[in-house]
């Protein structure tokens, strides 16, 4: 190929067969614009509300008489400071993942058919995604890919947690060929043996999991692991919206969500976890932290938290900042 | 967004997104990563679409988009990824290549060439888009163009070399 120009390289890139079908979604597209229109429309009016009030407490101090002591001039009164109701308060942030709603997982490669489960689990310390192939329990590939946020620790990698008595936790481990920022490796839960994962960090100090159960023998299994994970992307931009606001003057931050099945009905509930720390362990239901749960018959749980919440009707309007 | 213009934004996407899913594909080398990037450059496009759709070539406007967002990801956090073995992609993907010569991988060849140089092959030969043209959506000198291209295609004949099997002697 000595001899390639121009006009070749032209052929290359329009030769090809038929592209796979798109996974370009238009309504996700228009959905997610609107929602950053919307912000950037907050934003601006924020801008010129901090400029009004600033030009308003700057006039007030300019028209305050010169005696040390004096009450406001005539027709000031109340109006040379904001109270604090109405003073903007600076987002609150825990650590870990922030945005808690935004997933930075985004799979580059996927085994054939296999789906993502509308189950989320979103948290400042980390975040997950489930998949399947939807075939019955014992042929079934089901698997998950979890991001850790930079300094927290898989449970059974945390001491804190992984030598607790009964917490079935154990998993036994071997090495792994290095990938993304170091060492990584191959591990089985020791209570199942039929579910197998890889560890690696997808970047200093920052660990990544595929885990799951597929027929195949376990060299296969390792290897489809492996194949997901060196195909990880990490910095997805992907909204995942709820349809919840709360509001509370408690000195807490978003650090979690569920989004699951309601026991009862089977319909879809959400549940938004505020602690003032990044890290609440997911699995535990009565760990630290308020759970606020919207229900599928649209009741909400407040979790003991003193605030007020309300549920956002049209989907469209849901947010990914639920707690301003 | 008014309807007729919301409908408008629908059209173009429909019109264009093939052409826009190859171009990101060519840029990136997987069809998956390449439909995220299309849908991110997509919802840039629509926040923006009432400016863009006065521009005088609106096609380049969204393809220089496509092309910023491809070289942004790859600067925060792909290129953290490290590969080291591959297995063999699906056959939709394979199914891509079929036509070009035996030992041809267009995507392998590409993907060896650093981001800034993939992307001025793809505006240049795929859109067919002048040197100047390039240069305006990449943000850079045209002489810069020139030399990328120049360096990117010298990449490629090495890499698309033929092996030498010995059949000659």
């Amino acid at each position: 190929m000595n001899d390639l120009d121009e006009g070749a390289v032209r052929g290359l890139m329009h030769a090809g067969g038929e592209a796979p079908r798109s996974r370009v979604d238009l309504a996700r597209v228009v959905a997610d614009g609107r929602r950053r229109k919307a912000r950037r429309a907050l934003a601006t009016g924020l801008a010129a509300a901090v400029v009004v009030l600033g030009l308003t407490g700057a006039a007030a101090v300019a028209l305050r008489p010169a005696q040390p002591g004096a009450g406001p001039a005539a027709g000031t009164s109340g109006s040379a400071s904001a109270s604090p109701a109405q003073t903007p308060r600076t987002r609150r942030f825990a650590g870990g993942f922030d945005e808690v709603l935004v997933l930075r997982i985004a799979p580059g490669w996927l085994p054939a058919g296999v789906r993502e489960r509308t189950d989320r689990t979103m948290w400042a310390a980390m975040q997950s995604l489930s998949y399947t192939d939807g075939r019955d329990k014992g042929g079934a590939t089901e698997f998950s890919i979890t991001l850790y946020a930079p300094g927290h620790l898989p449970r059974w990698l945390d001491p804190a947690t992984a030598a607790r008595p009964g917490a079935g936790l154990a998993v036994t481990t071997s090495p792994a060929p290095a990938l993304g920022a170091g060492d990584a490796r191959w591990y089985t839960v020791a209570a199942d043996p039929h579910t197998t994962g890889l560890l690696w960090q997808w970047a200093p100090g920052a660990w990544a999991t595929v885990e799951g159960k597929a027929p195949g023998p376990p060299g296969e299994n390792r290897a489809m692991w492996r194949h997901i994970a060196e195909r990880l992307g990490t910095d997805g931009r992907r909204a995942v919206p709820v349809g919840l606001t709360v509001v509370t003057a408690a000195p807490v931050a978003l650090v979690g969500m569920d989004r699951g099945t309601d026991p009862v009905t089977g319909g879809p509930q959400t549940t938004l976890v505020l602690a003032d720390h990044a890290y609440v362990p997911p699995p535990s239901r009565d760990g630290p932290g308020y759970r606020v749960t919207l229900r599928p018959d649209g009741q909400v749980d407040q979790g003991g938290l003193d605030a007020r919440v309300v549920a956002i009707a049209r989907v469209e309007d849901w947010t990914t900042d639920p707690v301003p | 967004m008014a309807d007729a213009v919301e409908e408008e934004f629908h059209e173009f996407v429909r019109t264009r997104l093939p052409g826009l899913r190859r171009a990101a594909y060519l840029l990136c080398g997987d069809w998956t990563r390449g439909d995220d990037i299309v849908q991110r450059a997509l919802t840039d496009a629509y926040v923006r679409w009432r400016r863009i759709r006065r521009a005088d070539n609106v096609d380049a406007y969204v393809r220089t988009i496509l092309v910023h967002r491809f070289v942004d990801e790859q600067r925060r956090g792909w290129a953290r990824v490290r590969l080291l073995d591959r297995l063999p992609d699906g056959p939709a993907e394979d199914a891509a290549l079929q036509g070009l010569p035996a030992g041809l991988d267009l995507r392998d060849a590409l993907a060896e060439l650093p981001p800034r140089q993939r992307a001025v092959l793809v505006l240049r030969f795929f859109y067919d888009m002048s040197v100047d043209q390039t240069a305006e959506a990449l943000r850079c000198a045209p002489g810069t163009v020139k030399s990328q291209t120049a360096a990117a295609l010298s990449a490629m004949r090495r890499r698309l070399a033929p092996i030498d099997t010995g059949s000659t002697r």
